[in-house]
């Protein structure tokens, strides 16, 4: 992802564009924290509303896979607690490699 | 249109049009919640604002609508911005809104945004009425729509339920409202959204709730039940609990209409009293009826020449008057339903004792009778026997020389559910040849006969003196 071209293709300076990407990742390492802490204590209600904010991040920055996966973690919010896991875990991996990639540019 | 507000509780969206807006040259606005935007129309009239639909403090609906309706805002351009649209892509918004944008990647809502505003600036608005615009750039999102469900869900029930529901924020104003909370306070529920909560109730009351939520700290309370709140001729019930959540913290309040409740409950008490009042009436007069009776009685004795039918007359006046004795008990008691064993049976021997001409220090009692509460079916037969075998006593078993005892003791069995009432004297004991059941005395046939209605048994015998056994059902 190149942030100068995403910034055009939106229409904001890349300097703004930057902004939205940091705000982005601290949202979204709190709210993966979140996913960890709400699973370890099974708050269904939590996983969801939490996965909820990921693909809403996630959909603005057109970031389809991170929420895929969010969307997959709140779709099986109810259901087994390793299946959770295993989602919650490709999620992370997910989100490393765009946090990788985005620091590189910031 | 200089001034924009865009109203939405994502803070990378509130971002993003400031962001895009002004180096437009665009004033941009932003505010997290519905109830932050009506502080900020409060001192600033914006041009546009932009609306989203799901948010906390107020939902998206109620904010348009209590935006159409202020004056002041008569010419704001409002527009939706929600991704609400992909589950309601037929949702008519004619009469909240003048536009709606869907929300869709910044990529593509960065341009669907300028070009509403270019359109806006050259009139192009008649398009914007009919159809949501971006509604092929969503991106599927079954999560809100679950969510959408969810919370249309909560709303149903809410507007269901009988009792009011109001949502206060952190500075007691309402944030959220159900029917039944606007049918009780006679408003609309957006005229009650953004009230002052404790100013909706008349000075005095409204002092005592805003003391109340201001000590609320961690806790709930209950206003209404010992100080009484109303709301015109309404008197309310209020429970309020804090609600914390993350940062998010709110008060709710469930208001009871308990005018109905209070009346109906007043009016049964009056009854009650009446009731009561009339059934201590009835007791007394009762008594009164027995003394009479227990009089006539006496009086009769004196022109009676045999002694033995003169005796038997005592007897039958004494009897009335044991029972005189449980209706007196009653009516100056304040429970009406039954009488205190061993306060009765006090009483009872007193009057026996003065009846048969003994000084009440002639005869050694002993009493030793637990707490026994007896409702008035027990109360008169066991009332009623005590009578019979103290009468034997103090006709056959003691003298007058001052060393008599009679004994009276209740065993109470909790294993069985019964009582067990032993009576004994210290006299020269029953005939051996006496048998109870076969007696053609009234009294020892009374006695039996009245075991049997309290479903007892009777046992007559001697143990250093006459000792008599009733065994009876608790209940």
């Amino acid at each position: 992802m190149k942030l100068d071209t995403a910034a055009a293709e939106i229409g904001i300076s890349l300097a703004a564009y930057k902004r939205l990407c940091r705000l982005f990742l601290d949202n979204t390492d709190r709210d993966i924290q979140t996913l960890h802490d709400a699973l370890r204590a099974g708050d269904t209600g939590k996983i969801s509303e939490t996965a909820h904010h990921i693909k809403g991040a996630a959909t603005n920055l057109d970031l389809e896979e991170l929420a895929d996966l969010a969307a997959e973690m709140r779709a099986h919010a109810e259901e087994d607690h390793e299946r959770l896991e295993e989602v919650l875990s490709r999620l992370g991996d997910t989100y490393k490699e765009i946090k990788s990639e985005l620091l590189e540019q910031l | 249109m200089k001034n924009i507000l865009v109203v939405d509780n994502n803070p990378m969206l509130l971002e993003f049009m400031a962001e895009l807006l002004d180096p437009k040259g665009y004033h941009v606005l932003t505010a997290e919640s519905g109830l932050a935007a009506l502080r900020t129309v409060e001192t600033v009239t914006p041009d546009l604002v932009f609306v989203d639909l799901i948010m906390p403090q107020i939902g998206g609906t109620e904010l348009l609508r209590l935006l159409r309706n202020r004056p002041e805002l008569e010419h704001s351009y409002l527009v939706i911005l929600s991704a609400i649209a992909a589950e309601e892509p037929d949702f008519d918004f004619s009469d909240l809104a003048d536009a709606y944008l869907a929300k869709v990647p910044f990529k593509h809502m960065g341009a669907n945004v300028l070009n509403l505003l270019e359109d806006l600036t050259a009139g192009r608005t008649e398009e914007y009425r009919r159809r949501i615009v971006g509604l092929d750039q969503i991106y599927r999102r079954d999560i809100t729509k679950e969510l959408l469900f969810s919370r249309h869900h909560m709303e149903t029930m809410l507007s269901g339920i009988s009792d009011g529901f109001v949502e206060l924020s952190e500075n007691h104003q309402v944030i959220f409202v159900n029917d039944a909370a606007a049918r009780i306070f006679e408003m609309s529920r957006e005229e009650l959204l953004t009230s002052d909560f404790p100013a909706l109730f008349p000075a005095e009351t409204s002092q005592k709730i805003a003391d109340s939520l201001q000590r609320l700290g961690e806790g709930k309370i209950e206003l209404g039940r010992g100080a009484p709140v109303y709301y015109g001729e309404r008197q309310l019930n209020l429970r309020i609990n804090p609600v914390r959540y993350k940062e998010y913290r709110s008060l709710i309040v469930l208001i009871q209409d308990i005018t109905e409740q209070v009346r109906a409950e007043r009016i049964i008490r009056d009854d009650l009293k009446e009731k009561e009042t009339l059934l201590r009436e009835v007791h007394h007069r009762v008594k009164n009826n027995l003394n009479v009776v227990a009089s006539l009685l006496s009086l009769q004795t004196n022109f009676l020449e045999d002694p033995q039918a003169g005796k038997h007359l005592i007897e039958s006046k004494n009897r009335v008057e044991s029972m005189a004795l449980i209706h007196e008990k009653l009516y100056n008691t304040e429970d009406l339903s039954g009488v205190f064993l061993d306060s009765y049976l006090k009483d009872l021997i007193t009057h026996l004792l003065n009846s048969y001409g003994h000084q009440s220090d002639s005869i050694e009692t002993t009493i030793d009778i637990p707490e026994v509460h007896l409702d008035l079916s027990l109360a008169v037969p066991l009332g009623l026997i005590i009578n019979e075998l103290l009468t034997n006593s103090l006709e056959h078993g003691l003298t007058e020389q001052g060393d008599g005892q009679i004994e009276i003791r209740l065993e109470s069995d909790d294993h069985e559910g019964r009582y067990r009432l032993l009576i004994r004297d210290n006299g020269p004991g029953i005939p051996d040849d006496l048998d109870p059941e076969e007696s053609d005395t009234l009294g020892l046939l009374l006695v039996s006969s009245l075991a049997q209605q309290i479903h007892g048994s009777f046992e007559l015998k001697n143990d250093r003196g006459a000792l008599a056994l009733i065994e009876f059902q608790k209940h």
